[in-house]
This record gives structure tokens, C-alpha cells and sequence, in this order.
């Protein structure tokens, strides 16, 4: 089901990307008043493009994800899309997209949900995931608690008939009952109000969730980039769930036998025996797990961590790596060395505990939207020096020539780690140093070039002799002419921008650390390199298939825009 | 011809210019930035102290007791030690060498054994020094008054400042908001004429306060006796231009130009070594790495090339352009990651080391003529980090000799190569190759700079204590003199580099003209 809807949700970022966006964007144009002609030869090259199909698929398959990508918030997120509890209505992921795209996190949408206007009494933040068990389950949730209070109203009852026939038997008897019996009569009268209000209430929150009147919509993936997986800190990375050969560790079960007297390092042990003949492994890490693993994980209480090993190999102690706060290790505790596919992390959790998935696509969109936006102010500084450079000549010319070729030679790197190494930069200080630093000047010259051919043309003599201003010369007439060899670079530009930004982030001088990053889960995949390659191979594929479709791209734009004719010797 | 040297003097007349520019950039940023070598040692103290590792970042004079680090007069010491006092074009001027510095060099025994009636000669003042000192000091403490330089200070104790109560209050409150409002506490006291060390407030004393003549005439005469004879020392010490400090050392002190200019990159803070000697101790390890990269770069990407061209758009073609994209879009330190996790012993097979340049016994072996064992170590450790710089370059010299290839297919010699009847083989590997090769043979211009250069991310990945991983650890401990000196070696071999390597095309190729 969830796979189904994924497809859909690919289908429609498609659609989206290759007709909605275009459309869009000339029906703005249309309302401006402005529309493009498109050239013959642009047509022609716009075909050819097309007809080179690794390419062109590569741009669509690209292009695509980004659009999609850029509604994570409400398809990958640890919060829901819509919560409903009555007439009450909530959509906190849709805040969270809402925060990203207007106000770039911590806006005015960044509120949360109170939990007691959602059935769940307190007036602490709702918790999503209970709200979510209780409707799906209503009745295994409540009917614990309803039956408690009923067996507590229970005998509250039989206690007042009691008190009540002993006050009778002595009035009967003639004799004046003590004030502490009456008082208690009442005080137990007065309970069992309030248990009967409660009871009521219970009754009335239960049959809302029965009825349907609460409901819950999850994202597809219900993990986000920003929460730890578990509550349970310093345990952190674990393995993925997912059966990827060579990647997912190997799956074992064991018992928790009892505990320990002993203290290892301050911190309690437990006596461990396996199961079904498995022999335990030292270093073994192993989740102690409520519920049963064949009818459904309902919570993850501790990590254990085995360090003696019997000589059998059929029993250990395990000292307690983390403990769930205000939880108990239960005696025969099921224990399991790994995420199960059934209680999923299919592809494991970062060194702080996050989701990878979250974090490769948030990642994916971070990467690329960084890359757009470096290209594309770079573009705007490069092409505007480069046009007054190959415009008006002269000494302008020399003198931006000279100073980009000193600017040039500054070691950016070097520079930007110096910096980064001082302040914290945010995604636009970063965007801001490698634009400034380094990508304007990379089509400065060829836009240069261009234009002083195109200024020689006979077309622009001609536009200039009948009085069009500089301005709209070099944007209406020559600009559209010397665009081919910056469309054919960008591509090229854009992978050096991503792999900037990986290595940035790898070295710790990139992004803030709570912005998912591949090139911070690759240094985490350094750290673990021994124990956890999911670590390092996931988003080395990710990177490596992301930059090869655009390297893609890159070669089918140089093939349609600046084909070159080779002789084949034969 | 002569068009061509022109040009060339010209770039050459320009790399001073942009020499000077790039290091006056970086060094004012490194100045501007917060953090400096003063910093990272109050961090160190700080951090030594609330460890209560004891003695920790010892060694250096006038520490004070107290968890904010160095008191005033130690901090301007280093200051003046790290050159910081000087305001930034100053500083940078002094660096480049074409300012005078003043650097103080301690005076060595032997020297003294040269002249021994001059020494003893300023031994005696000096024990005069120290006696009016002495004798000043115990004044001092007998009127519970203070010295600061040239002037007797009262200090202004907790009970005291009852006395002046309502100018500190201000100043207790500014001291208690902590260090964030320093600069104003400072301009308040200065405007009181006061001064704060540690965390006492002083203030010039007055006849009137002191309650007339009594011990402040005292005091301000053995003043006048101390600076006189310390003056006198160093009168003594001057002709040779040594100077004394007041613990009794003595400088030879020299305002001369000593810069990059002259040869003096500074002293590292972290090596406590020469800037330069560190960095040519890293030359070994980086031409080692330089080397084998470039070649196998060549090895790989000019037979690569050549086949790819031959066979343009044929399957051996398509199949290799698929691996040349890999290679672009997969960057050095990646590949590097993704062979160590593979073959570092981890989870799948355990044919290479994790890192490092050697094995940590090599040497012993080496000794011990274990040679055999000494180069398969060697290139164990060599082979993850050749193929990190061979990805890094690999991709676009194959396709630069592809198409520089394809373009001599096309040209018309070839065509009559082929008309006057000669083997297929012989118009491509001896005619139209030797044309093919120029563009990559250019790029022999640049090989200083990979002799020089290690990648931050390549050797950081493969632990190479290289040049890179030198730059990278400079950069994080802010080892100024390091990152300078790296940078300065650097900027000149890329900048020659560059010309280099155009000159080297203009003389192998003549139909290429530079104007």
C-alpha cells in the first residue's frame, strides 16, 4: 500500500516537474505580459536533446526528485499530515513544510499541539505516536485503563454499603455513630464522584476515538531528519533492518536470564543465555525488546551490550549500555541483536540516533538545492562581469581581467575553512563565500568571449546605431546568443558544487550540525568505518548516483547545444 | 617571438601583485577572526584547570592564579611575541620583511665569556637594580601600597570601597556581568582614573590620601633610585645593543627586516619548530604521493583515451564512458571511503591497512634488511590513496585525450597521412598522438605544485601525515605561521605553475601564439 502510493506520489512529481511547472511558468510569463519565442534553433536544439535518451530520462528522473523532494516535510516526517479529534483539526507537517518554504524553520507555524485538546489529558505537547497507537487501537488502549478504574469504583461501592449498614445497625441499635465513620462516608461518597466522573469521561474520550471521530494521516515514511529513533542516547549508530546483503548485520535472538550483582563500570549487568543454539558474540549489541518479536515490538526499553562470554558460548553478562527512562527489564526479556524488519530502520540510524532515510533525502535536497542556488547567483554576477567585460572593453576590461585573475588564485578552500573554522556558517553564508569566492569567475571568460564576438555582429551595430540603451542590448539582443557554452557548462558546475559542499560537510566546515547532510553521515561512516558500513556505502550511493544522472545530463546538453563533428578515421 | 616574451614578462610582473594580494587577504582574515594563539591557550589553561590536570600549559611567565586565563601583562607579552600588537598592515608589512621587527635573541653564555669585565661590570648594576628594587618592594608592602610601572598605586580593597561607594557600584555590577562588558568596565575605570588587574581595582595615590609626606616620599624616592639605576643598565647594555628585562635576562634585540622576504616564515606555535622546517619535512611524503598519482593518472588515462578514440562510439567506448562518469562524479576522498570500508578489514575483506604512510615498525624493519617486507608494506598503504588521486584526475584527462584525438582525426594531415598510403596504425600512434599529447604534456607546468600539494580530504581520510593533513590541522589549532607559510609556498608554485606550463605549450607547440 505504502509502496503503491509512493509510486503514485513519484508519478505525480513527474507530471508536476515535466508539464505543471513549464505551464505554470508561462501562464505567470502570459499574465506579465511577457512570452517567449522560442527559436528555431533553440527548438532544434531542445529536440536533439531529447532525442538523446540516457540523457534526457537522467534530466527527468532529476528534475523530478527535486520537485518532489521539495514536499518531504508531508511525505517523510515524524510528525502527521492531519490529526482530528472532534472538531478539532491539525496539520502539523504541513506547518513544517509551510516553515521551511516561507519562513526557513522556526516561523510563526512552529507551535505545537496541545495534547488536551486531543483526548489525551495534560497540557504538554501531544504526543503523535500515542495519539496514533490509541486510533488505531482504541479499545486496546483504554479498556486497561477504563477496567481499573472501573474495579477501583467497584469497591469503592461495596465500601460505602459496608459503612452505610454498620451507621444504620447502630442507629438501629440506639446508640449516636462516631463523626470519623460519617466523615468517612462522605469523603468516599465525594471518590466515588469523582471516579464516575472520570469513568464518564474515559468512556466519552473512548467513544469519540471508537466512533471515528479521531483519526490520523501519516506521511509515508513516518521518520524524520531532526528526532532520534529511540530515547535511548549513547547507543547510536544501529545497523539498518532492511536484508541488503553485506550491509545489514547479521540477526540473532537471546534471553535476558536475570541480573547481576556485580557492577561493571558503575553501570548494572545482566546475565544473558541464547537461544535456540546461537552463540553469543562479545560486543554483541542487543535491544531488549517488549512484546514478543513474532506478534509485533510494542516499545524498545534498553540496549545491552555483551562483554564475557561463558566458554559454552551459550551464556554472558551484558552491561547496560542505555535504559529507557522509568523502565524495567522485564525477566525473560526477548533480546535481539538488530532492528527487525517488522519494527522498521530499514536502512539504520545515524551516530545520534536519526533515521538514514530522512536523512539521505533531506540530504538529496539540501545537496542540490545548495548546488541551483550557487549556480544560479553565480551565473547571474559571472554573466553580468563577464557582459560588461566583453561590452565595453577597454581598460574595464583589463582592469576586471586582472582582478579576477588574482581572485582566482586565492586558495578557496583553504579560505572558507579558516572562516567556517570561526563561525558557524548557515546553508546562505555558505551559498555566499562559494559564490563569491569561486563560481562567478568560472563563466566570466567564456561570457566575456561571447560577447565581444557578438558586439562586432552586424545585428547589434544595428540596435546600438538606433539609439537602444546599453542595457537592453546586452539583455534583449547578445545575451540570448551567448548562452550556449554557459547551459552546456552548468551541469559540470553544478556536480563540482555538490561534491564542494560533501567535502565541506565531511571536514565539519560545512553546514550547521542539525541540517541532514551526506557529507556529516559520510565523516560518521569514517568514525564507525569498521562496524558500520551502511554508513559510508548509502550515501556514497546516493552521492554517486545523483552526480552521475547529472554528468549525464551534462553530456546529452553538450551533445544538443555545441555538437562537435568527428571524423571516424574509416 | 618577441610578442610572445612580452606576454610571458608581463604574467610574470603581475605574480607579485596578486602574491601580495592573496596574502594580504588571508593574513587579515586570520587577523580580524576571533580565536587566535592567545585564545587557544586560555582555552588550554582554562581547560587544564578545570581538569585540575595541574601545571598544564606551563611554561609560560606571569600566569595568574586565577580560571580567566593570563592576567593583563603576560597577555601583552605573548601579544607582542606573536606580533599582534601591531595594527594589521603594519603586522603584515613586518611578515612580508620589508618593515623592520624587533626580535629578541637570548644572549648566550659564551658570549659573556668573551668580555668578562663588561659582564661583571653589569652584574654589579644589576645587583644594584635589584637591591633598590628589593628595598622599594619592602616600602611597598610596609604602606600596603602597590607599583605599576612608573607610579604607586593604592589599592582599592572591598573595604575601601565602602569609601567610594558610589563610583563602584557601577563597576562591581559592570564585573559581575563577566567578561562581555569589559570595554565598558575598562572605560569607566579609566575615566576614574583607575585600573583593574585580576580583580583588584587600583588608583594612583595622592599626598592627601596618604595623609601627607610620610611613606609615599619614601616610596616615590626609591622609585626614582630604582628606574635609575635599571636605566643605567641599560645605558651600560646599549652599545651592544642587549638588553636587559627586569628578571635578569639578557636580549641581544635586533629592529631589523625579517620576514618570508628574508627567509623567516616564524615559528610554529604547535611544532614549536620553524614553519619552513615543518613543511620540508613533509616534502618526502608529498612528492612520494605526487608522483605516483601523476603517473598513474598517465598510465591509465592516455592508453584510455587513445582506445576510446579509435573506438568512438563503438561498445568498448560506451562501456568505458559509463566508468569515466562514475570517476567525475564520484569525488578523491569518496573512493578512498568507500576502498577502505571495503577492503580495510571491516566488514568485507581485509586486504588493506586503514591508513597511515607505513606501518609504525617499518623503520625497525628496514634495519633490519627485511626489505622485501618494507615494500609490500609500502605499497599496501600506497595503494588506497593512489586510486583516491587517480579518481580525482581520471576523468577529465581521458576525455582531454579522447577528444584532443578525435580533434586530429579530423585534421587534414592526418588525411593525407592516410592518402599517401600509410598503415592505419602508423597515422595514429606516430603522426596524429604526438599532436594529441600536447594539451596533457602542457599540464607537466603544474608539476611542482603536486609535488607540493597533498589533498586536505585525501590524506585526512587515509591518515597520510602529509602536507594536506598538516594545512588541515594547522587550520583547526589556528598554527598561523603554518597556515601562512603553506599558504605563501602554495600560491607561488601554483602562480609559476601556471606560466609554466604556457610556456611549455608555446615552445612544443609553435602554432600556438600568447599575445
Amino acid at each position: 500500500m505504502t509502496f503503491l502510493l509512493t509510486l503514485l506520489v513519484l508519478a505525480a512529481g513527474v507530471l508536476l516537474t515535466q508539464k505543471g511547472i513549464p505551464w505554470l511558468f508561462r501562464m505567470a510569463l502570459g499574465i506579465c505580459g511577457i512570452h517567449i519565442r522560442t527559436s528555431p534553433v533553440t527548438k532544434k536544439r531542445l529536440r536533439r536533446f531529447r532525442s538523446i535518451r540516457r540523457g534526457y530520462i537522467s534530466f527527468v528522473i532529476v528534475t523530478s526528485c527535486f520537485t518532489t523532494s521539495m514536499f518531504l516535510e508531508v511525505l517523510v516526517n515524524d510528525r502527521p499530515v492531519m490529526i482530528r479529534y472532534g472538531d478539532q483539526t491539525a496539520y502539523p507537517a504541513v506547518r513544517d513544510l509551510f516553515n521551511t518554504w516561507i519562513f526557513f524553520k522556526d516561523g510563526p507555524f512552529s507551535t505545537f499541539d496541545r495534547s488536551g485538546d486531543f483526548g489525551i489529558p495534560g497540557d504538554g505537547p501531544l504526543d503523535y505516536k500515542s495519539f496514533g497507537k490509541i486510533v488505531a487501537d482504541p479499545l486496546g488502549e483504554f479498556g486497561p485503563i477504563a477496567e481499573g478504574r472501573r474495579n477501583d469504583a467497584k469497591s469503592l461501592e461495596q465500601e460505602i454499603s459496608d459503612t452505610q449498614q454498620e451507621i444504620d445497625e447502630l442507629i438501629a441499635d440506639g446508640e449516636e455513630p462516631e463523626d470519623w465513620l460519617i466523615e468517612d462516608l462522605q469523603a468516599a461518597r465525594i471518590d466515588l464522584q469523582k471516579l464516575r466522573g472520570q469513568i464518564a469521561e474515559l468512556g466519552a474520550i473512548e467513544q469519540m476515538f471508537a466512533s471515528g471521530e479521531a483519526s490520523i494521516i501519516w506521511p509515508l515514511y513516518r521518520h524524520g531528519p531532526y528526532k532520534n529513533r529511540l530515547d535511548l542516547p549513547g547507543t547510536a549508530p544501529h545497523g539498518p533492518s532492511l536484508t541488503i546483503p553485506g550491509i545489514t548485520p547479521r540477526y540473532s535472538s537471546a534471553i535476558l536470564l536475570g541480573k547481576n550483582e556485580q557492577l561493571l563500570g558503575g553501570r548494572p549487568t545482566y546475565q544473558v543465555g541464547a537461544v535456540d543454539g546461537q552463540p553469543l558474540e562479545k560486543g554483541m549489541k542487543l535491544f531488549v525488546i517488549e512484546g514478543d518479536t513474532d506478534e509485533g515490538i510494542s516499545d524498545v526499553l534498553g540496549i545491552l551490550l555483551v562483554r564475557d562470554i561463558h566458554p559454552d558460548g551459550l551464556q554472558g553478562t551484558a552491561e547496560v549500555l542505555s535504559q529507557g527512562e522509568g523502565k524495567i527489564f522485564p525477566e525473560k526479556a526477548q533480546l535481539v541483536s538488530r532492528f527487525l524488519e517488522t519494527w522498521e530502520a530499514p536502512l539504520g540510524t545515524s551516530d545520534s540516533g536519526i533515521d538514514v532515510v530522512p536523512l539521505l533525502l533531506y540530504g538529496f535536497r539540501v545537496s542540490v538545492g545548495f548546488a541551483l542556488m550557487v549556480l544560479g547567483a553565480g551565473y547571474i554576477v559571472g554573466i553580468l562581469a563577464g557582459a560588461i567585460m566583453g561590452y565595453y572593453g577597454g581598460w574595464t576590461d583589463i582592469l576586471l581581467q586582472r582582478f579576477i585573475e588574482i581572485w582566482g588564485s586565492v586558495p578557496f578552500l583553504f579560505l572558507i575553512m579558516i572562516i567556517a573554522n570561526i563561525v558557524d556558517p548557515s546553508f546562505w553564508m555558505l551559498v555566499i563565500l562559494l559564490v563569491v569566492l569561486r563560481s562567478w569567475m568560472a563563466i566570466t571568460y567564456q561570457i566575456r568571449g561571447e560577447f565581444y564576438r557578438e558586439k562586432a555582429r552586424d545585428y547589434v551595430q544595428a540596435a546600438i546605431g538606433s539609439g537602444v540603451s546599453d542595457f537592453k542590448v546586452m539583455i534583449r539582443h547578445i545575451l540570448p546568443n551567448s548562452m550556449v557554452p554557459v547551459i552546456s557548462r552548468a551541469p559540470f558546475s553544478f556536480v563540482s558544487y555538490i561534491s564542494a559542499l560533501v567535502s565541506l560537510d565531511f571536514l565539519g566546515f560545512g553546514l550547521p550540525p542539525t541540517d541532514p547532510s551526506w557529507g556529516r553521515l559520510l565523516n560518521q561512516g569514517f568514525q564507525f568505518i569498521l562496524i558500520y558500513p551502511h554508513l559510508v556505502l548509502l550515501p556514497v550511493m546516493a552521492l554517486a548516483i545523483t552526480l552521475f544522472l547529472v554528468v549525464l545530463i551534462g553530456e546529452a546538453v553538450r551533445e544538443a547545444f555545441d555538437p562537435k563533428v568527428f571524423s571516424r578515421l574509416r | 617571438m618577441s610578442g610572445m616574451w612580452t606576454y610571458f614578462t608581463r604574467r610574470l610582473l603581475l605574480v607579485p601583485v596578486t602574491f601580495f594580494v592573496i596574502t594580504f587577504i588571508v593574513y587579515a582574515v586570520l587577523r580580524i577572526t576571533p580565536g587566535g594563539p592567545i585564545e587557544q591557550l586560555e582555552n588550554q589553561m582554562r581547560a587544564a584547570a578545570a581538569g585540575e590536570a595541574g601545571g598544564g600549559g606551563g611554561g609560560i611567565g606571569g600566569m595568574d592564579g586565577e580560571s580567566s586565563g593570563l592576567d593583563e601583562k603576560a597577555r601583552d607579552e605573548l601579544k607582542a611575541y606573536y606580533n599582534l600588537d601591531q595594527p594589521i598592515p603594519l603586522a603584515y608589512l613586518q611578515w612580508l620583511g620589508v618593515y623592520p621587527k624587533k626580535t629578541r635573541s637570548p644572549v648566550s653564555l659564551d658570549y659573556r665569556r668573551g668580555d668578562p669585565d663588561f659582564w661583571q661590570q653589569s652584574q654589579q648594576l644589576w645587583n644594584e637594580f635589584r637591591e633598590a628594587e628589593n628595598r622599594l618592594q619592602q616600602s611597598l608592602i610596609d604602606g600596603e601600597l602597590l607599583l605599576s610601572g612608573d607610579t604607586i598605586l593604592i589599592e582599592v580593597t572591598a573595604a575601601d570601597r565602602i569609601r567610594f561607594r558610589e563610583e563602584t557600584i557601577e563597576a562591581d555590577r559592570l564585573l559581575s556581568d563577566g567578561v562581555s562588558r569589559r570595554s565598558q568596565l575598562n572605560r569607566l575605570l579609566s575615566r576614574l582614573d583607575w585600573s583593574l588587574s585580576g580583580s583588584r581595582f587600583m588608583r594612583p595615590i595622592t599626598d592627601q590620601e596618604s595623609g601627607g609626606a610620610g611613606i609615599t616620599a619614601v616610596c616615590k624616592r626609591q622609585l626614582l633610585v630604582q628606574e635609575d639605576s635599571y636605566r643605567s643598565l641599560q645605558q651600560h647594555l646599549s652599545p651592544l645593543s642587549i638588553e636587559a628585562n627586569r628578571n635578569g635576562s639578557y636580549y641581544h634585540v635586533k629592529n631589523a627586516l625579517s620576514g618570508i622576504l628574508q627567509g623567516d616564515f616564524g615559528r610554529s606555535f604547535t611544532y614549536n619548530k620553524d614553519a619552513l622546517t615543518v613543511i620540508i619535512s613533509k616534502f618526502p611524503i608529498s612528492i612520494y604521493f605526487g608522483l605516483i598519482g601523476y603517473l598513474a593518472t598517465w598510465l591509465v588515462c592516455i592508453p584510455l583515451g587513445i582506445s576510446k578514440a579509435t573506438h568512438h562510439r563503438g561498445t568498448f567506448d560506451t562501456a568505458t564512458s559509463v566508468l569515466v562518469f562514475l570517476g567525475y562524479a564520484t569525488p578523491g576522498f569518496v573512493a578512498c571511503l568507500l576502498l577502505l570500508v571495503l577492503l580495510g578489514g571491516g566488514s568485507y575483506w581485509n586486504l588493506v591497512p586503514l591508513g597511515g604512510f607505513r606501518s609504525a615498525d617499518w623503520n625497525q624493519w628496514w634495519q633490519q634488511g627485511q626489505y622485501l617486507r618494507c615494500v609490500i608494506d609500502q605499497i599496501e598503504h600506497t595503494l588506497v590513496p593512489m586510486f583516491g588521486y587517480l579518481v580525482g584526475s581520471f576523468a577529465s584527462m581521458t576525455v582531454l585525450m579522447k577528444n584532443s584525438l578525435l580533434d586530429n582525426f579530423g585534421a587534414d594531415y592526418v588525411r593525407t597521412a592516410f592518402a599517401k598510403g600509410l598503415t592505419e596504425r602508423r597515422v595514429i600512434y606516430v603522426h596524429a598522438l604526438r599532436n594529441s599529447l600536447i594539451p596533457i604534456t602542457a599540464g607537466i607546468g603544474h608539476f611542482l605544485g603536486l609535488l607540493f600539494a597533498g589533498s586536505f580530504l585525501i590524506e585526512k581520510v587515509c591518515n597520510i601525515p602529509g602536507m594536506g593533513l598538516l594545512g588541515y590541522d594547522s587550520i583547526i589549532s589556528r598554527d598561523y605561521p603554518i597556515i601562512l607559510a603553506i599558504l605563501v609556498i602554495g600560491v607561488l608554485i601554483r602562480l609559476t605553475g601556471n606560466i609554466f606550463s604556457d610556456l611549455i605549450w608555446a615552445l612544443i607547440d609553435p602554432r600556438i601564439r600568447f599575445k
